[in-house]
């Protein structure tokens, strides 16, 4: 049981090799393909779809014990579908009380490595159909999770004692640094570093919790936590990238995330998952050693269950060709989403044009109320109640989000057979006093959903020179 | 293993440094909520249980003599009860406690009402009578007709005397169980001090914006006919509250008073005291203050108009639409910026991690 076997780590991806062309670029290519194509232990993978595995499953059943699957996606009359994926529709209760019962079987199943290549696909397709019905519940992290696991569809699923190639390893290594990256990026702005905005509102709010409550109404923690979050995000992965400083990097990685958790405890799973997934960067000696130790005294839920035999495309573990150009695409879409908000005139918090799958998380205190008025087919002019169409998280996040205000615009037009809807949208952001969103007098209508600016949102007038607070007190 | 206990002594420097740190003003949630209780809900619902069995008396007296002297005794107790009532309306703490739904779904539902009367079986507890109970229904039963036929009809009908007697009841166990349940809550309602779900401020920031918008489209949105940014021009008075009694605009006032003091603190420490702490701002001016101020135009705004407001959304429809923009207004500052600044959060669902 025990032997490590060395037989798997004999891939190369040559075919690239020789078609780079000579001098920098050619040198270039060959230190990349030699550090992709290093054979190390397979172990960290394997520790990471086992630890994934079990906290998707924990994560699922946490989401079905609070009744989210009924509250989110049963009870609900209309949902907020992303532009494009309209014709992603939610199943009936049965339906969708079954796509997360094998969501957590197909996590299990990752977990312990059963029909891995399956399993891991049908949790990718049913997670990310599950996430699109509803842009409401849009989170960074749920987006994050989608991503993971369609690269882990690629992923080998060896044995421990296997080496393959460092490649696997390095693009689950990417894509964690890409959201901690961005997330830093994105807190590169004046409201997060020179306001302390939302932190200073947030802290505050923490004021009764045990031993540090008191500290959290202090101005100056809110300025370090808000600069020391910033830059913790920004530099944490090339400490865990660094052989000689992972592990105090991944200590201050628990450290950070732990804090999170305790202070935010409506950001959910989110710290622990990424807690778990970071442990990618340690060293592959070390995952093996642990791995070993699980097999000597963990025989019940035995890690080298051998999921090759289940193995679809058998061949996929050799980093060839065409994986290449799929990771490099992929990955370079991912450099490029969080920028196009540059391709949008004002302030990017205030409109949202470019704001989600840009990892830009913890930024934003946004409060709003929305009234909409609607020309009956009788002429006459009414208003509706929101509630009587949307649930209370839908009709929270609708009310601060232009794109939704707009489709439920659409909708409740649709209802009420009108040519007339309007909507008075009064949005407070990072602690500066309520405006108007979008213009009250637009019939949304005459206006359709789409990549182009919507130019029916307001200006928000001076939000940059608008102090946030009387800063003496806080 | 030496890293984390590296991690380990970092995080007992920060609690420790914590712990060393005063306190550098004196204010806290838990004094607030409970400067709230004393000051605001327990003598709220004290007042109406007190006016509820008040009721309750006069109600018995009236119905084994009716004549106009009892009758008369017995409306000024309607008009205590339900002005109680007003006041501590916004609070939706439990089942137990909340009595918006049980004691005042207006406009009543008179065919219903009289259904029920004529019939002699009917069970106040189901949904269809919801508008055929509580103060809608006493509203109607005592005031809609002139005093003397009111006299004579209930002394004629059995049935009638047994219906206002239910009713009444239903508002004295409502209104007690509701008292009992504050009385046992105390200490849950002080403790919950956070400011995430379930917390007592999350619940009452969500209770004030509730109510305030329940004023603007319920109790002036609806007679007016339309509500929104442009006037339809067709007028429902008969969706007024307290439509047959006229006492739309006093029922009101009491409301708003009861939401003030919410606000406020009733002399107490409220959110007013909470945002100055806070130092949350509104365009230069303190937002406590703001909100403060439109109470007040809110107020004037309703007391400026003359008669009832069932009357006013045609003899004062102007009048009454400045009410219904200053109402809008008061309720943007609640629910967006009073909640925004407060950071509390008032549904239970996953929010964007760090």
């Amino acid at each position: 049981m025990m032997a490590i076997k060395r037989s798997d780590w004999r891939y190369t991806i040559n075919d690239w090799r020789t078609t780079a062309s000579n001098g920098r670029m050619s040198r270039i290519a060959n230190r990349l393909t030699t550090f992709l194509n290093k054979p190390i232990y397979t172990s960290p993978l394997t520790i990471f779809r086992f630890a994934f595995g079990i906290m998707m499953f924990i994560s699922l059943v946490r989401f079905a014990a609070n009744g989210w699957i009924d509250a989110q996606y049963i009870q609900p009359e209309f949902f907020f579908t992303f532009y494009g994926f309209e014709w992603v529709k939610p199943l009936n209760e049965t339906g969708m009380y079954a796509v997360f019962a094998v969501m957590m079987l197909a996590a299990l199943f990752v977990a312990f490595g059963i029909f891995y290549r399956i399993s891991i696909i049908t949790f990718f397709l049913l997670f990310t159909y599950v996430e699109l019905i509803d842009k409401t519940n849009y989170l960074n992290h749920y987006y994050f999770i989608s991503l993971l696991s369609f690269l882990m569809c690629f992923l080998p699923s060896n044995l421990a004692g296997f080496k393959n190639l460092r490649g696997f390893v390095f693009i689950i290594q990417l894509q964690i640094a890409i959201v901690y990256f961005f997330a830093g990026i994105a807190k590169i702005n004046s409201d997060w570093l020179l306001h302390a905005m939302p932190l200073k509102i947030w802290l505050a709010s923490k004021a009764d919790l045990p031993l540090i409550g008191n500290l959290l109404t202090e101005r100056w923690v809110a300025y370090t936590f808000s600069w020391c979050g910033m830059l913790f995000d920004v530099s944490i992965i090339f400490f865990l990238f660094n052989r000689k400083t992972v592990w105090y990097a991944y200590a201050v990685v628990v450290v950070f995330h732990t804090l999170t958790a305790i202070l935010f405890p409506g950001i959910g799973m989110f710290p622990f998952i990424m807690m778990v997934c970071a442990t990618i960067f340690l060293p592959a000696t070390f995952h093996e050693q642990v791995l070993q130790i699980a097999n000597r005294g963990w025989r019940m839920i035995d890690l080298k269950i051998p999921s090759m035999q289940f193995n679809l495309w058998p061949k996929i573990h050799n980093l060839k060709f065409y994986l290449i150009p799929t990771f490099t695409i992929f990955f370079l879409i991912q450099f490029a989403l969080p920028f196009r908000y540059l391709l949008y005139p004002e302030n990017l918090f205030w409109h949202e044009q470019g704001y989600r799958f840009s990892w830009r998380v913890m930024l934003m205190e946004k409060a709003g109320t929305v009234f909409f008025t609607i020309r009956g087919s009788d002429g006459k002019l009414f208003e509706v109640n929101n509630r009587d169409f949307l649930t209370m998280q839908q009709e929270k996040q609708m009310s601060t989000q232009p794109d939704m205000i707009l489709q439920f615009a659409h909708h409740l037009a649709e209802l009420y057979h009108s040519k007339e809807v309007y909507a008075e949208a009064y949005v407070a952001l990072n602690g500066r006093a309520s405006q108007l969103l979008i213009d009250p007098m637009q019939n949304l209508c005459e206006v359709q959903d789409g990549f182009a600016n919507k130019e029916w949102i307001t200006s928000p007038h001076s939000l940059n020179e608008v102090e946030v607070l009387t800063a003496s007190n806080r | 293993m030496k890293k984390l206990k590296i991690a380990a002594a970092c995080c007992c420097i920060v609690l420790l440094s914590a712990c060393i740190k005063k306190k550098k003003d004196d204010f806290n949630r838990t004094e607030m909520l409970n400067s709230m209780y004393t000051m605001v809900v327990q003598p709220g619902y004290t007042g109406l249980k007190d006016a509820s069995t008040t009721l309750q008396t006069t109600a018995n007296i009236f119905l084994s003599s009716p004549d106009s002297a009892s009758l008369g005794n017995l409306k000024d107790a309607f008009y205590v009860a339900y002005a109680n009532l007003q006041y501590v309306e916004a609070l939706d703490f439990s089942s137990e406690s909340a009595l918006r739904n049980d004691l005042n779904t207006f406009p009543a539902d008179t065919a219903q009402i009289d259904n029920n009367i004529a019939s002699g079986s009917y069970n106040l507890s189901t949904v269809n009578n919801l508008r055929a109970k509580g103060f809608p229904a006493l509203d109607y039963l005592l005031y809609s007709k002139s005093l003397a036929q009111t006299i004579s009809d209930f002394s004629g009908s059995t049935n009638r005397k047994q219906y206002l007697t239910d009713v009444v009841n239903d508002i004295v166990s409502k209104a007690n169980a509701a008292s009992d349940w504050w009385n046992a809550n105390k200490t849950t309602f002080v403790s919950a001090a956070g400011t995430d779900v379930g917390s007592s401020v999350g619940m009452l920031v969500n209770d004030l914006s509730f109510e305030m918008e329940r004023n603007r489209r319920e109790r002036v949105g609806s007679p007016l006919g339309y509500i929104g940014l442009i006037y339809s021009g067709s007028v429902a008075p008969q969706t007024t509250e307290a439509y047959y009694s006229s006492y739309s605009k006093e029922m009101f006032l009491e409301n708003l008073k009861g939401l003030a003091a919410l606000y406020s603190g009733a002399g107490g420490t409220g959110f007013d005291d909470y945002l100055i702490h806070l130092g949350a701002d509104y365009n230069g001016t303190p937002l406590a203050d703001e909100i403060s101020t439109q109470f007040v135009k809110v107020r004037t705004a309703a007391e400026q108009i003359p008669v009832p407001f069932s009357q006013a959304v045609t003899t004062h429809n102007a009048e009454m639409q400045t009410l219904f923009l200053e109402l809008k207004k008061l309720t943007v500052l609640l629910k967006v910026d009073m909640s925004s600044q407060l950071g509390v959060i008032i549904n239970y669902s996953d929010n964007d991690g760090d």
